[in-house]
């Protein structure tokens, strides 16, 4: 009887904790509603920015980073401009459609053909793979102003700004251009990190990928580090740590020699540390800027200039000068400075140097005319009662001028661009040249 | 006492069961969209009613110009058709394709036979291994998708004939042939010249000596087959004439050389081929290759008009 009773109840017992409660919901929607509603939302806020957004793009991990920027009209049009090596370094707009489907969450996709969006991904450039850039991305999450997106194929990370509706696109990439320029312009001149006591030196920062090699290592310990020119200095695509310290985002600081991390100031990647001693070892062409001249140093480079232009078209009337061009250069067969007179005509160009020793004196650098050259510059120094005289006036004025001490200085040490020479003696005599 | 046990046992259970099934769930509306979801507000609405008059409600045909990168192959790189292009494609599609099936067979043909999915593709799909690129591919006898979309230019007839309007033959003639087996004797006509792996290799002078209309006809049976069709839909007189004549001669390799003799009568085999598919049009699908041809001409003369 009592086994009976047993029996009973534990069936009463089952059959009130059976159904009796239902499982709480984790969420309060169904996962199509959530779904919908984070389409929705993603939708709003891509649309909230009545001046778009910044798109810091990168077609890969592995590649540099391009600024483009982005509206998100109501009607499903998207507005994409920019300017890169894929637009002919020309500003652009163009319009495609978009859309926020439903796929593994938001995604948000451009779905037809946009030339400044879709270059990245266009197999036809330049090999049949192409750059391998997404045009459809998760949303991963929002604030009013910053949305973080990945893309679907490469889940390459890309982070949209949204832009203050005052900033015009073009004057807003003006000065990312700017910045590109004061950082990095043409040359490529390695920076320096020191963390931990430990010197790291950082190569190609014109390609927007760094070369980071720690100082006496191989060089093939080299890491890539990709990155974007930002308003403020650069982001790397991702967080880069070296002998445990992390950084990401670097700002230019205000004397223009370093770019400090935002995240620890410590943390400073800085350019040159004597002017005077990089542009000796430099091994570029560093071109006289005509409009950066005293008023002596332009009366002479003018003079060059006109005779040039007189002496080789009387010379060769079919072949008129197009272009005359003053230049510092290291020769190395010389072992010398060498100041370079460059005439360009329709099709040739006639070029003649004078050797400088060059000496550096503390921060300073002191010229000294060898009274060598090679046959060019030489016989533009002085052929006078030579067959053919092809002495220009003002060149040896020019060679007496440079034969000096001069205090050097730029407006960028992090990655000079332009060197400005003052005679130590006369500091009202200068010139400026800039790196080619 | 045990009987008593079993019918106590039998009432728990029997009560299970009601208990359990007491509770209905309530469905609420459908999550899938099942009004016309076409916004009037839409950059694209204008061209999206267009399609759904001219596509949709006559065809029941799903002319996709949004990139879906789940609906295209995953194993290329490919961008989105411009907004612009696809337009003049879904144009162009409509005047020479289904316009020229609903007249010259009847309007039902293409709605009984036609694709009902056409997706149109930016670029083309490189294989950047064997150096080729897709154009067009069908599956299935259901989806038809082109390619190198944006490439589009309406002035350049020739170029509209060899990369789209000959592909959407061509790709329709594999619809038609998978619904339909083409004849036996065609599979014998050049048995043992199909290259698969190398026709990239040959060129039009190699192929044509071969009996092979175009250098992908060497790749397959079926290509061979949709290739005939295609080419001689679209190709006006004096560019077919060139392929016979072509044809008619010794095979010239890239370097230059004749090649030897081998004993195909390249333009006797390529007629034959065509002698054969034009059969098989006329008595599986009561289509006259010849009337075709000559709308399908006749139309290309008219391209500019239908795209202003």
């Amino acid at each position: 009887m009592k086994k009976i009773f047993n029996i009973i109840l534990v069936f009463t017992i089952l059959l009130f904790s059976n159904c009796t409660k239902e499982e709480a919901d984790i969420f309060a929607e169904s996962a199509a509603d959530r779904v919908s509603n984070a389409m929705k939302s993603s939708s709003d806020t891509l649309q909230s920015a009545t001046n778009g957004w910044v798109m810091e793009y990168f077609p890969t991990p592995q590649s540099a980073g391009y600024n483009l920027f982005v509206k998100f009209n109501k009607s499903g049009q998207a507005i994409i401009s920019g300017k890169n090596y894929l637009t002919n370094n020309v500003f652009i707009s163009d319009s495609c459609l978009y859309e926020i489907i439903g796929d593994n969450g938001p995604v948000l996709t451009f779905n037809t053909y946009n030339k400044v969006l879709h270059a990245f991904s266009n197999p036809i450039n330049p090999d049949g793979y192409g750059l391998e850039g997404d045009y459809e991305f998760v949303v991963i999450k929002y604030t009013k102003n910053k949305i973080f997106l990945k893309g679907k194929k490469r889940g390459t990370d890309i982070i949209l700004n949204k832009i203050p509706s005052t900033l015009d696109w073009q004057q807003y990439n003006t000065s990312l251009e700017v910045m590109d320029s004061v950082l990095f312009g043409k040359n490529s001149a390695k920076q320096s990190l020191i963390i931990e006591g430990q010197k790291y030196w950082f190569f190609n920062g014109n390609s927007h990928i760094y070369s980071i090699l720690k100082d006496g290592e191989d060089a093939n310990t080299t890491i890539e580090a990709p990155f974007i020119i930002t308003q403020s200095g650069i982001r790397f695509y991702s967080v880069q740590t070296i002998e445990n310290k992390s950084f990401q985002s670097l700002q230019l600081n205000a004397y223009n020699s370093a770019l400090e991390s935002t995240e620890d100031p410590n943390i400073k990647l800085t350019g040159q540390d004597n002017l005077a001693d990089y542009f000796l070892k430099s091994t570029n062409y560093w071109v006289f800027n005509p409009s950066k001249l005293s008023p002596k140093v332009k009366s002479i480079y003018d003079l060059i200039v006109t005779s040039c232009k007189t002496k080789f078209y009387s010379a060769s009337p079919n072949l008129a000068v197009k272009d005359v061009q003053l230049m510092l250069k290291y020769n190395s067969k010389e072992n010398s400075f060498a100041l370079v007179l460059s005439v360009k005509r329709r099709s040739t160009a006639i070029e003649g140097e004078v050797y400088l020793s060059s000496l550096l004196s503390g921060s300073n650098l002191k010229f000294t005319f060898t009274g060598n050259g090679d046959v060019g510059g030489m016989s533009f120094y002085d052929s006078i009662g030579k067959k053919p005289d092809n002495t220009i006036a003002g060149f040896k004025e020019m060679v007496i001028f440079l034969n000096s001490e001069f205090v050097i200085n730029t407006d960028a040490i992090f990655n000079p661009q332009n060197i400005k020479f003052t005679q130590k003696l006369d500091t009202d005599s200068w010139f400026s040249v800039s790196y080619q | 006492m045990k009987n008593i046990f079993y019918k106590i046992l039998i009432f728990f259970l029997f009560t299970q069961v009601f208990v359990s099934c007491t509770k209905e769930e309530n469905f609420g509306p459908s999550i899938f969209d099942t009004y016309d979801s076409l916004d009037i507000n839409a950059a694209s609405y204008k061209f999206d009613i267009w399609l759904k008059d001219n596509y949709l409600k006559v065809y029941n045909l799903d002319f996709r110009y949004r990139m879906q990168d789940v609906g295209s192959d995953l194993d290329y790189n490919l961008v989105p058709v411009s907004y612009v292009k696809a337009q003049q494609m879904a144009e162009l599609v409509k005047y020479l394709w289904f316009d020229v099936y609903a007249t010259i067979i009847n309007p039902e043909f293409l709605k009984q036979n036609g694709p009902k999915i056409i997706h149109l593709i930016g670029s083309p799909a490189y294989d950047p291994i064997s150096q080729t690129i897709v154009l067009g591919t069908a599956e299935g006898g259901i989806k038809v998708t082109l390619y190198r979309c944006n490439d589009l230019d309406p002035t350049n007839v020739a170029m509209l004939n060899e990369y789209y309007f000959k592909t959407m033959h061509h790709e329709f003639a594999h619809i038609l042939h998978q619904k339909r087996n083409y004849p036996v004797e065609f599979k014998e006509l050049s048995k043992g010249k199909y290259n698969p792996e190398g026709w990239q290799t040959l060129n039009d002078s190699e192929a044509a000596s071969l009996g092979f209309v175009s250098t992908y006809a060497a790749s397959a049976i079926q290509e061979d087959f949709v290739e005939i069709i295609s080419n001689y839909l679209v190709k006006s007189d004096e560019d077919w004439n060139k392929i016979l004549l072509l044809a008619s001669k010794a095979g010239i390799d890239g370097s230059g050389k004749t090649l030897p003799d081998d004993g195909v009568d390249g333009k006797a085999l390529i007629l034959r081929k065509l002698e054969l598919a034009s059969y098989w049009l006329k008595n599986s699908w009561e289509i006259d290759i010849v009337k075709m041809r000559a709308e399908i001409i006749k139309r290309e003369a008219n391209i500019q008009s239908v795209l202003n």
